[in-house]
């Protein structure tokens, strides 16, 4: 017979694409075509109410965008935000090591930390919003218990008087560092910590006691296995987060401030919101979207290419 | 000093030494676990307060309400005031300004959870005898209504000098804020709606990923791996790049369909039994916009299919000699032996989805189809000063997510352990 199967196993046939049809069909409808739609958009002007269709431009939107002082202002808010990252990671690296041995009740613990991350949501937002108000809320009101008297988190500026003497009033609110503690109380003790507990938990406990029989100290031991051991946690740890901080902070922005005072809270991600969904400009919105998409691809390509340097593999 | 007893005491010191370490240990472990508690303590707290306790400077951690109270009948007893006159007496050394309160008195013990205050007040009935202490409700500052009995009855009301009526607070929760609040926006219905979501979201990614996974992970067919990198690759996308042709998809779909179709179908408005709006067909408004866009993920088939390569092939072996084919041993022989994962990746997104906040609020603009998250988002424009109900509105939101995390918990930290990444 001439088109006799050649003889691959039972498991080889078409009907795989079967398997794959749902879940492909959603993948074309909601990733791919979005994808190319939106690189399509990107190089064209349309609001999507008044104009019919969309209108070629060209490379405008780019060109608009990177001479946008607004959008580069976005930008830096999104990359200061970031700033809490590494001291949320050295919090969560904190608490995984204290839980890490000898402690009893660690679920418990375990799951007080995590309740932050579990009802994170409009809810903590709510919550926190209270919580920063400058005469009622729990914030200041642990401040003042200390003697310090709080700014208003979410509205004031630094008070540098001896700056407005000289006539000059600097951009500085208190909003970003609000919003960074916020996220320090919500993270600390959630994905992260609980990584690093699953990575301190997979050293093979041979290596402390052979540098115990060396006579190293904590520091020595910490530094010389425990880090280097946990290196690959740590980078994945990093990399997930700056990815998923160039794309976050709408939902603060949306709820607590609604991007103000002045802008200082309004991120990438918020603005691609108001450029699509209040000026309904979805060409501009897209260009901005795809900016952030060229910056995640190259941290992501970085991250593929230089890890392997600076991660120490068993 | 013989060796024997330097040991000794190197042992000791080296004893001492660790309980103290783990003492200084948990003291900080506990420190760090009341901080993270010490917000959700204030939140219960606040959403218990009066409105007026809510912004008590400073705050207090017990809630209390301020109330009036009067001497009557050799007790002191809370009154609500109904009218305030002032009288002018001649006394012999010139004149005095005498203010006068006129109130009655109320009674709420602080288990009552909810429901008004019920006042107790002296009542005359018609026949002009005087009842002492009925329990009343009151409707306006003149007619109350017996609790017990039908029918309105005049009030007398108590008459005393305004020096005699003080302020005090006192500790009482306030449970009435929890159906206030639910009374305030449709919460009842954004149960209904997140619930719906939620749960046919986790059902529809269940079943579209796993047996995408099961594909990628036990079959093979041209170009599996190609296409699986394909997935991998889609990961790094950000949600905001599809977004944008998404929305536009979602609120054109309806001209479009209709269009197509020749048809005005399409933008029908749908009445669940012919009473409860339920959106469009498709379309901005709808269900479908709220569930469709949520039903595929590529995470979830990466988890599945790194879980179904560990499976061991013996039993699909066995069952496929048996005569099984692909469908059969995938839902008789997959899916039994990975409940733990997929009772993972259900939890993971349930929470998600319980939590999307973005997607509704720029696709969906009829409150009758809001889910909870959004609904909060409009208390807290609508209602931003009354602190206590923002609270509870937040707890209403939160609840079924603590209830799903408090029994899942095992399998969120198994999951976040097994697939490494974040939810």
């Amino acid at each position: 017979m001439i088109f006799r199967r050649r003889n691959r196993g039972p498991d080889y046939s078409l009907g795989g694409y079967f398997f794959l049809l749902p879940n492909f069909v959603g993948f074309m409808l909601f990733v791919l075509l979005p994808v190319l739609a939106s690189l399509a958009l990107s190089f064209c002007r349309w609001h999507i109410f008044n104009d019919p269709v969309p209108r070629f431009v060209g490379l405008k939107n780019f060109v608009t965008l990177l001479h946008d002082r607004d959008f580069w202002f976005y930008t830096y808010n999104t990359t200061f935000l970031m700033l809490g990252i590494p001291v949320g990671m050295a919090l969560s690296l904190a608490l995984a090591l204290l839980l890490n041995k000898g402690i009893h009740a660690i679920r418990a613990f375990r799951m007080i930390y995590f309740l932050p991350t579990v009802s994170s949501g409009v809810a903590l937002l709510v919550l926190w919003l209270v919580i920063y108000n400058p005469q009622y809320g729990l914030f200041n009101y642990v401040l003042s218990k200390v003697g310090i008297q709080g700014p208003s988190w979410l509205s004031g500026g630094l008070e540098l008087k001896w700056l407005e003497k000289l006539g000059i009033s600097p951009m500085c609110y208190w909003s970003k560092i609000a919003l960074m503690i916020m996220g320090l109380w919500n993270g600390a003790g959630g994905y992260n910590m609980i990584l690093y507990l699953a990575g301190l938990q997979g050293i093979n406990p041979e290596l402390y006691e052979a540098a115990d029989v060396d006579g190293a100290t904590a520091w020595h031991k910490f530094h010389h296995i425990t880090w280097p051991m946990l290196s690959p946690t740590t980078f994945f740890i990093f990399i997930m987060s700056l990815i998923g901080g160039f794309q976050g902070g709408f939902e603060a922005a949306y709820v607590m401030t609604e991007g103000g005072p002045a802008g200082s809270t309004t991120t990438i991600s918020y603005e691609i919101f108001n450029q699509l969904y209040v000026k309904s400009q979805a060409g501009y919105a897209s260009s901005i979207a795809w900016f952030l998409f060229a910056v995640v691809f190259i941290l992501t390509m970085a991250s593929w290419r230089y890890g392997g340097r600076v991660v120490h593999y068993e | 000093m013989s060796d024997y007893t330097l040991e000794v005491r190197r042992v000791r010191r080296r004893r001492l030494k660790k309980y103290l370490g783990l003492l200084v240990r948990y003291i900080v472990l506990v420190s760090v676990g009341f901080t993270m508690i010490l917000p959700f303590v204030w939140m219960v707290s606040t959403s218990l307060k009066t409105k007026e306790s809510a912004v008590e400077i400073p705050p207090k951690w017990i809630p209390r309400r301020f109330d009036t109270f009067a001497d009557i009948d050799g007790q002191s007893k809370r009154v609500r005031i109904i009218k305030t006159t002032s009288t002018v007496e001649r006394l012999d050394n010139g004149h005095t300004l005498d203010i006068y309160t006129q109130a009655i008195h109320a009674e709420k013990p602080w288990w009552k959870f909810w429901g008004e205050p019920s006042y107790a007040a002296n009542i005359k009935n018609p026949d002009g005898s005087i009842e002492k202490n009925v329990r009343v409700k009151v409707l306006d500052s003149k007619t109350m209504v017996r609790i017990t009995q039908e029918g309105p009855r005049y009030l007398e009301v108590v008459t005393l000098p305004a020096r005699d009526v003080t302020v005090k607070s006192w500790i009482s929760l306030e449970w009435d804020n929890y159906p206030v609040t639910w009374g305030k926006l449709p919460f009842g219905r954004g149960y209904v709606n997140t619930t719906i979501i939620a749960v046919s979201i986790s059902f529809g990614q269940l079943l579209t990923c796993s047996l995408a996974a099961f594909a990628f992970a036990r079959l093979r067919f041209p170009g599996r791996d190609q296409l699986f990198f394909g997935y991998l690759a889609t990961m790094m996308i950000p949600g905001a790049v599809t977004l944008i042709p998404v929305y536009i998809l979602f609120v054109k779909m309806p001209d479009l369909l209709n269009y197509v179709f020749h048809t005005a179908w399409f933008s029908n408005d749908l009445y669940f039994l012919g009473k409860y709006y339920a959106g469009r067909v498709v379309g901005g408004n709808s269900y479908f916009a709220l569930i469709a866009p949520g039903l595929f993920s590529a995470y979830g088939t990466f988890m599945l299919r790194q879980f179904f390569m560990n499976l061991p092939r013996e039993l699909e072996d066995a069952a496929r000699i048996d005569g099984c084919g692909n469908l059969r041993v995938y839902w008789h022989v997959t899916v039994p032996l990975s409940k733990v994962a997929l009772a993972t990746l259900g939890t993971f997104v349930f929470m998600g989805s319980w939590k999307t906040f973005m997607w509704p609020l720029i696709i969906i603009n009829r409150e009758e189809l809001l889910p909870l998250q959004v609904l909060l988002q409009r208390l807290r424009g609508q209602y931003h000063s009354d602190l206590n109900l923002l609270m509870a509105g937040s707890i209403i939101v939160l609840i079924p997510l603590l209830i799903v995390f408090l029994f899942g918990q095992r399998y969120f930290i198994k999951g976040i352990q097994l697939g490494g990444v974040k939810g």
